[in-house]
This record gives C-alpha cells, structure tokens and sequence, in this order.
C-alpha cells in the first residue's frame, strides 16, 4: 500500500487516488481501522488542544471518510492559528497484524514563539505605520497576545496590547481583551482627542451568524484643535467616561466582502453606554446589502445603512464624540468628509457638529474594466461602477416622531455618478469617482466632479 | 518705542481664539470659570476674582458661566476666560490687552514711570503668590489630599475622580520643579509670602489705591489673590495669618469687596 | 562696614566671561556687579567648571563655612554681613527693587534662556559650543545639554498650559521680554541708575541680565536689536561695565592680541578653538570601536541564541522515524523531522478507544 499525501487545499484528494492502486477501487467501502494519530513537530502547543482536534479520526471507518476526516483536521488546526503548516501523512500501520490498520502522521510546524513586523495601514482617508509583536500561542492553546504602535498622517498615534484566546479550543468561539490608547484629530469637526481605554470581547458564532459582544471602558481626552474651532465644539473639550456594552451581530452571506457578486450582508449594532461612567445613550445602527450578478459579470449592488442613538435622561445631550456623521468619497458620495448635516454657523467653514440620527442608501452597477485589460489576474481587482447614492442626518426629536422622520424623508441629500474602484488586499478598497450631487441643502460640504477616497468601510 | 507695549496685535496672541466678526462691548459677555461652590481650586479662584474685579472696575457689564470643563474649553488651558462677540481671551494679561483695545483703561493718566512701577508689582504677584498659591495647594501633603484633589477630582466619575486630579498635581510639581519652587519648605514659602505682602503694604501705604485714587488693573490682581488667601479655610492656613498682619492690605481688600461687589449684588 | 581679616576672605566662584564681560552668565554678572558696587573684598574665581564651586552650582559665594548659591540669597547674605548698596533706598524704593526683580524673573528671563538654549540655531551652533569650550573634559558632554532641558522646562513649564502650542510660547515670551525692557527703561528714565546716583541691587540685577544680551555675538538676537533702541539701558550697561569692571592691561594685551591674530588668521585657528583636538579624536576613536565590536558581540550573541532555539523548536528530545524513506521523498519537508513528547500518552488514548 502507498501513502497519500493530501495535499491542501483541495478536498478532492479522494479523485487523485494513490498511483500505485488500480483506477476501480472503490473507497467508500474499503474498511479502514486507524490505529494511531502521530502529531509531529508540537513544542508548546498543548496535548489537549490537538487531540480534541484529532480525535474524530479514530472514528473514521472507510478509506473515503478517513480521507475527509484529514482534512477537515488539517483545516481546523489552520484555523487554530498555532500552526504556519499543516502537512498530512497517511500510511499503514507498521506493526500491526490488522491488515486495514493506518496510521496518519500530522507535520505541523508552529509559529515561531514571538515575531514583529511593521506594516502600512490604511484607514478612512489616513495612512499609518504600523509597528507591531506579535506572540501567538503563549500558554500552549492558542493565547495571543498582540502589541501594535500606530503612527499616522494627520496626527494620530496610537498603541495597544491585545490578548485573545479561544474558549474550549475553538477558535471560532474568541474572547479578547486588551488595552489601549489612542490619539486622533478630526478636522472635519475641530477637534481632537485622546482615547485611553479597556475592552473585552466575546465573538461567538450562532445558527444565524456571528455576534460580538463588546465591553468598552474608555477615558475620552477632547480639546479643540485649533483657535478657528467653533464654540460649539470648543464647549464640549474635556474629559469624558464611556462604559458601554455593544452587540454586533453580522450574517455575511456575500462571496466577497469587497467586491461581491452575490449574496447579502446584515449588519445589527447596538451599543448602551451608561454602566458607570458619565456618558449615557443608547445607539442602534442597520447595514443592508444585497448582491445579484446579471450578464456580463455586471453586478447590482442595493445597500441601506441606518442609525438612530438616545440620551438614556432627556435633558442630556450627546457628545459630539458619540454623533453620528455622514458623507465621504466612500459613503455619502458627492459630499466632503463628514460634510452633511449640522454645522456651526459662526464660521466660514463650520464645524460638522453630527446628529443623532441618520439614514443613507446607495444602489451601484459595477463592470468590470471596458475591453476588459488584465482579465484573470490584475485586471480583476478593478471594476467600473455606476451609482446613486442618497442620505440624511438629523436630530430626532421622540415626542414629534412623525414630524421627525417626516424631516428625515423630506430633506434627502442625494448624487449619482461613476468610477473606477480597487479593491485593496482583503479588507481596503480604494476609489476613484466623478459625482454630481443632485440635492443639497443649506450647511452641507459639497464636493462635486472628482473625488477620490479610500478605506475599509464604505456602502 | 513707547508703543510697542500698547500696541500688541490681538490675533496673534496665543491666548485669544478668534471665532468670528467682532462688535465694540456686546451685551452677553461671559465669563467662564469651574464651578465656585464644589470644584474650583483657589489658585484658579483667585484668578477668575482678579479678571471679575478688573472688568467691575472698568464698568464692564458680563454674567459668569460656570462650567465643569471651563479649564478645557479655555484657549490657553487656564481659567477664566471671556467670551466677547467674536473673540475668546483667556487669563488677564490679554484679557487687560483686550479691555484696552476695546478702549476701556484703567491707566490712561499714569506716566510711564507709574505704569512700569505697576506692571513690575504685577509680575510680582505673579512670580511670588501664585506660586506659593500652587505650593500650598498641590504640594502640601494635607491641604492637597483633603481639599484641593477631592474638590478638582468632584465633577468626574471614578476612576478620573482620581487619575485627573493626579494628573494636575503631576502638572503643578513640574511646573514648581521646573522654577525652583519644589524644592522650597513651607517656611520659605511663608517667607516669600511675607515678603511679597511688605512689599505691597509698603507701595500701598494709606493710600485707598495702589496708585492715588483711582483703581488700577494691580489693585484688581492685588485684590484676587489677598482676598482668596484671607477667605478660603483651610485646614492649614499660614497664608491667611500672614496676610492680616498687615492691616492696610486686609482694609484694602475689604474696601474693593464692598466697592466692587457688594454692590454689584444690591 | 564689617572688617576683614584674612580669616573670613569672601570667595565667589562665577562663570567665565568672554565679549568683554566678566562673565556670561546673569546671576554670575549680578552678583558681581553688586559686590562691586558695594566694595566687597571679595576673592572672585572665574571657572567654567561648576564643580568647582563649593555647592556644584555657579554662582556661589563662600564665607567662613557658609555656601550661598541662588543670587537673592545671596544678596540677603551680603546685606546681613552689612555689606549692601541697597541701604540709602526707602522702603518703598525697597519694595519696587522687589518688584522689579520679580519682573525681570517672569518676564525676561524665560526669553533670556530661549534664546540661548531653546532656539535651535543658536544653541547648536554658538551656545553649546562655547560651553563645550570652556568646561573642562567630561562635563562638558553632558552639562551644556542638561542646561538646556532645564531651560527648556523651565519656558514651557512655566509660560506654556495645555491647550498652545510652542510657537505661540515663543511669541508671548519675546513679546512679554521687549515689554519688559521698555518698562525697565521708563523706569530709569534719564536717571544715573535706577533710584538716583547710586547703584543698587537693582543695577546689578538689571545689568545681569541686560549685558548679555547686548554684549553676546549671538547668530540671532531679536532682544540685542530691541535693547539698542533702549538707550539709556544701553548707556547703563556700559557705564556700569566701564566704572566697575575696567579691562586690566593684560586683558586689553590680550584682547588686541587676539583681535589681531583673528585679523591675520582670518579664521580662528582651531588649535585654539578646540584645544583638546586630539585627545578628542582619540577618544572618538576608541568608542566607534567599542561600539562596533559591542555591536557585533550583541547580533552574535542573538544569533546564536536563534539558532539554538531553532534547533530545539525542530529536534525536541529523542528522533523517531515515522515514514519509510520512500515515502519521505513525496514530502515537501526534510524527511527527519519527527517525534514529539506527546505521541506515546495519544497512542495509549486510542487504544482505549479501541
């Protein structure tokens, strides 16, 4: 008998069956016993861990199902993050009488115990260095522990440590926990702060998707950036205490998470802050988005976003840091930075101030590039695209709801135009558009023809 | 040359924020400071009563804002600051500056003499009270633990009830350190205190005023700084003993408090 | 006046001078000016180490067995020993001498240190070296630098808050200092000196300050150029400099000779500038080595240290072989990568499952 050696990551091992064997042998219904799982290469990892892991394969009964077994294995200890490689070997057992006996060898090979790197980093229209150590698996089941320096134009600086591990070795189930400073100016509103803070996460997949539940402690250090900054904004410089509790849940069914060509995203936040501390709301947040591909790989794309947020005591009001914001190159298309909805009046370019409420959606056509260039390699990270996009922000007042939202409908900012979009690496996507805004109203940051964006969140 | 002092351009000054169009005097100036009853500490006291009893005595009309992050908003860091028209100006050099330009003077009629005289008693008060004023305040062990930090920690929820006060007293031991002041016992800084008040008992002399008759921006100063001394309790007060053995100061400040804002309350 | 036996001989250690000044430093040039104008018998000792002195800081006065460094204190020391210039003043001249010397503290000389040791330029290309010159070998690598953190903590501190920045530091600072300079000259207005025909603590203290300013050949000098228009300040700094510290001939020698010299030379030669030259490139010398070979000990050492762990990352405890050698030449991997401690414990596991 030969050994297989699957081989990652086609699960099609069973169709390129060993050479020696005949073409007709039939692997579903050949008996197999495994006699031993040989895990070679482990140093800190844990025992446990992996044999939790490798157990199932003791179960495997016929050559097919020991096969699919494998790699499933294979696939979960990837997933584990302790392990750079996984490599599987199949072969009979040496010394045992049972002719069926196999024994499957498994080469791991660990990350090494502490590695560092720095990165670039693109954010919302921000570029940042990154420095970072990394040490994954300290205690042997999959603990991590994650330094980060963040260096970036516009002045932020940042550093955290982050710890996770994965609760009953499964790394599908993370609890994470770290802390963290970081400081950030927000021209479009003039302001700055320094954040200081905790946070806890718990990421646990369900029956319909994944859910975050995240506790955040954070001293929040506000000043005003600069003389010209408006005095709306100015008073609400110092210190301020968030203690919130925020649940994220997302049923991602898209094939892709930056160009998609079908499938639908739901995104639910809920964030309630007022467990301690002075800051108090209660904020929910929807993000919707359909896919369906037509002729020609073009691709219809439907997004709806909304939020609405409450002082948990009528009379407070909500920081300008908590607000919701609308516009951007990669949002609200059409408009500056932040630049829809109240702004201070006191000054030629005023401050967005952020409401409380906002809704915004956007319906694209995406093609890939005319006569398409570099098609199956670089010329696939491009489309072309056609959009419209509308939205609205604004303060919700809860005991005139119909006059509000009546508001919220009424004063719709909209444009359309089209572009060109890159899709950055698995999670950035950068953009370059031509837009006509269609409807503004009085305050608004306008910035038609063209406007170039880039970042990781965008609808 | 005699106008270079007089002339300081307004917009360039680091302590002023220009947010806008300006008007002569306006109806709703402001004066922003912490909140007097539970939080202020008496150095920032002190100041925010000299800028109130400067603008009393040029007649200047404006309400008092009392605001838990008044130290924050402030352009330059530090309480008081007005809010007039357009312009924000904080501390009371510049807002004296300001007050001048908007064409209130107190000391129009000094010669240069008396007005080199007044300022140098001005830096005095400076570099002598406020900063036995910060001693007293943040570097005794008693008088900060028991009322300075609880009264700077108040507004906030825990922990920043404990951290920001910390942080303050972090601040104030450098600043002490970086001018010598740390090193200083309580007894020199007593020393300094006695010392400064001779000095201006001497200037004072019988006179109602520092200088003849009329008001000047120093009684302002003066006035902040010796009334605060000799009505804040504390659980250490040597200040306070200090100021009222000499009777002509102790006089003149309770003739400005009568003057300016027994007054102003009727 | 208090009489002097060779007992209780005053000595004062002060900071070299140079321009022409008996010192560069105010406090230094205070103090001596105010020993001057009272006739102090006093032994001055011109050093450019502070060590020297017997409290490590300079200036310091020494009498009998009591130190007295700070330049207030000082003076308060010289007036109880009855020496003094201040004694015709009143008592309200007295209180403005207070003053006026809180005014010089808070207004002029947080510029009066930016000058010299925050403004970038300046510290670098006159400041630092002239302190690199005159102190003696290894304080003068790290005091000049030392000086100027206090300097600068000193400005920022003590002018600066949390909300402005640097720059607009900088600005009040000056703009604060020519301030001052012109409430010093209305101040003296076309008197003698400060209070009438005699100098006082005052005089000293001014000139402590203003000569300085006036006198350093500093590559940026906003203040020197404000000073000049102060005339009667002017007039005092040299009055004072010509009556109380007249040039000996050996120093006027000395200065024309090395005027001369600097004529001839055109450039100064710097056997003269940096006399320890040599010394210097030696020492440079042997510390780039030590810390290239230190440097290379250090990578060595961290290098071996991966490669001993490597080894026991890929060859923990004993070998085993686990695959036929024919089998090993389909793997991507050396075929001798093997054994674990754990296989023998899984092994007995899945016999019980059995």
């Amino acid at each position: 008998m030969g050994t297989v050696y699957a081989k990652a990551p086609e699960p099609a091992t069973v169709n390129n069956p060993p050479q020696e064997g005949p073409d007709d042998i039939d692997f579903e219904h050949i008996p197999v016993k495994v006699e031993r799982v040989v895990v070679e290469g482990v140093g800190r990892t844990k025992d446990d861990v992996i044999i939790k892991e490798v157990r199932p394969l003791l179960k495997a009964e016929t050559f097919q199902e020991m096969v699919q077994k494998s790699h499933e294995v294979k696939q979960r200890m990837e997933k584990l993050g302790l392990f750079k490689r996984v490599g599987i070997f199949i072969d009979t057992a040496k010394d045992s009488a049972n002719k069926d006996s196999y024994e499957i060898t498994f080469e791991v090979r660990e990350f090494r115990p502490i590695s560092g790197g720095m990165n670039t980093l693109i954010g919302n229209n921000d570029a940042s260095l990154l420095f970072g150590v990394k040490l994954p698996n300290v205690l042997g089941r999959g603990e991590k522990v994650n330094g980060e320096y963040t260096h970036g134009t516009k002045q932020t600086r940042g550093y955290s440590v982050m710890m996770s591990k994965p609760l009953n070795a499964n790394p599908e189930i993370l609890l994470s926990g770290g802390i963290y400073q970081f400081h950030g100016s927000y021209p479009w509103s003039g302001y700055k702060e320094t954040d200081r803070g905790l946070d806890i996460d718990l990421t646990f997949p369900s029956v319909l998707g994944m859910h975050s539940l995240r506790w955040d402690g954070v001293w929040r250090d506000l000043r005003s950036l600069s003389r010209t900054t408006s005095f709306a904004v100015r008073e609400q410089a110092g210190h301020s205490l968030k203690s919130s509790l925020k649940h994220v849940f997302v049923r991602d069914m898209r094939d892709d998470g930056i160009l998609p060509s079908s499938g639908s995203l739901l995104r639910l936040t809920q964030e309630y802050a007022g467990l301690g501390g002075n800051v108090e709301f209660s904020k929910q947040e929807l993000e919707l988005q359909f896919n369906k591909s037509l002729f020609w790989d073009t691709v219809v794309q439907l997004s709806l976003a909304g939020g609405v947020m409450r002082p948990l005591h009528k009379k407070d009001d909500i920081r300008i840091n908590d607000r919701f914001f609308l516009g951007g190159p990669l949002t609200l298309r059409g408009f500056s930075l932040k630049g829809v909805g109240p702004h201070s009046d006191d000054h030629p370019a005023g401050n967005a101030l952020g409401a409380e409420a906002y809704w915004m959606c956007a319906a694209h056509i995406y093609t890939p590039l005319p006569f398409r260039p570099g098609k199956g390699g670089f010329g696939d990270l491009f489309r072309t695209h056609f959009f419209v996009n509308g939205g609205n922000l604004g303060n919700i007042n809860f005991n005139d709801l119909q006059g509000s939202l009546k508001d919220m409908g009424n004063d719709i900012r909209w444009a359309c135009g089209w572009g060109i979009v890159l899709r950055m690496g698995r999670v950035a996507r950068m953009e370059l558009n031509y837009v006509v805004p269609m409807a503004v109203k009085q305050g608004d940051s306008v910035n038609p023809g063209l406007q170039f964006g880039i970042g990781l969140s965008f609808l | 040359m005699a106008g270079d002092m007089s002339s300081s351009p307004l917009v360039v000054d680091a302590f002023q924020a220009e947010i806008g169009a300006s008007e002569p005097w306006p109806v709703d100036v402001c004066l922003y400071q912490q909140y007097a009853a539970e939080q202020i500490t008496f150095p920032d006291y002190a100041h925010c009563l000299s800028v109130k009893t400067f603008l009393y005595m040029c007649g200047l009309d404006f309400r008092v804002e009392q605001k838990t992050n008044a130290e924050e908003m402030s352009p330059s860091g530090k309480v008081p600051f007005i809010h007039v028209g357009a312009f924000l100006v904080s501390e009371l050099d510049p807002i004296i500056a300001f007050v001048n330009a908007r064409g209130f003077n107190l000391v129009s009629d000094m010669s240069d003499t008396e007005r080199s005289e007044m300022r140098a008693y001005m830096s005095m008060i400076e570099s002598i009270l406020v900063n036995a004023e910060l001693y007293l305040a943040w570097l005794d062990e008693t008088v900060s633990t028991e009322i300075t930090k609880p009264r700077y920690g108040c507004p906030y929820p825990w922990p920043l009830s404990w951290m920001l006060p910390l942080r303050k007293q972090k601040d104030v031991r450098a600043r002490l350190s970086s001018n010598g002041w740390k090193d200083k016992t309580i007894e020199q800084v007593c020393e300094e205190v006695r010392t400064c008040c001779q000095a201006l008992s001497e200037r004072l002399d019988e006179q109602p005023y520092f200088f003849g008759d009329n008001p000047t921006e120093l009684d302002a100063l003066v006035f902040g700084h010796l009334y605060t001394l000799l009505t804040t309790s504390l659980p250490e007060g040597p200040f306070a003993e200090i100021v009222q053995k000499f009777p002509n100061l102790a006089a003149f400040c309770k003739r400005i408090d009568e003057k300016f804002f027994k007054q102003e309350e009727n | 006046m208090a009489k002097v036996n060779d007992g209780d001989k005053m000595e004062l250690h002060v900071w070299k001078g140079d321009w022409g000044l008996p010192s560069i430093d105010p406090n230094s040039l205070s103090v001596l000016a105010y020993c001057k104008f009272s006739g102090v018998p006093v032994d001055v000792k011109v050093t450019g180490n502070p060590y020297r002195s017997p409290t490590g800081e300079l200036p310091s006065l020494r009498h009998n067995d009591v130190s007295e460094t700070d330049v207030n204190t000082i003076f308060t020391y010289l007036r109880k020993q009855n020496w003094g210039s201040d004694f015709e003043l009143s008592a309200k001249q007295s209180a403005d001498v207070l003053a006026f010397s809180a005014m010089l503290e808070e207004k002029l000389l947080p510029a009066l240190l930016h000058l010299w040791w925050i403004d970038g330029k300046t510290y670098v290309d006159f400041t630092r070296p002239w302190y690199n010159k005159i102190m003696p070998f290894p304080l003068n690598f790290f005091l000049p630098g030392r000086k100027q953190k206090a300097a600068s903590l000193r400005v920022f501190l003590t002018k600066g808050g949390e909300n402005i920045n640097n720059s607009d530091v900088e600005a009040k600072i000056y703009k604060e200092a020519k301030e001052c300079l012109n409430l010093l000259s209305y101040k003296l207005a076309d008197k003698e000196y400060m209070f009438g025909q005699q100098p006082s603590s005052l005089d000293a203290l001014v000139f402590g300050y203003l000569a300085p300013i006036l006198k350093a050949p500093l590559p940026s000098n906003q203040l020197q150029n404000h000073l000049r228009q102060c005339d009667n300040l002017c007039n005092l700094v040299n009055k004072i400099l010509l009556r109380f510290f007249p040039l000996s001939k050996a120093e006027i020698e000395e200065k024309q000779k090395k005027e001369e010299e600097a004529r001839k030379a055109g450039v100064t030669p710097e056997d003269t500038e940096f006399p320890h030259k040599r010394r210097n490139m030696v020492l440079a010398a042997i510390f780039a080595g030590t810390a290239m070979v230190g440097y290379a000990f250090m990578s060595g050492l961290i290098q071996l240290r991966m490669a001993d762990f490597q080894q026991q990352e890929e060859f923990p405890g004993q070998q085993k072989n686990t695959n036929n050698s024919a089998d090993s030449s389909n793997s991507p991997k050396p075929p001798d990568f093997s054994a674990s401690g754990f296989d023998p414990m899984f092994e007995e596991r899945s016999n019980e499952g059995e």
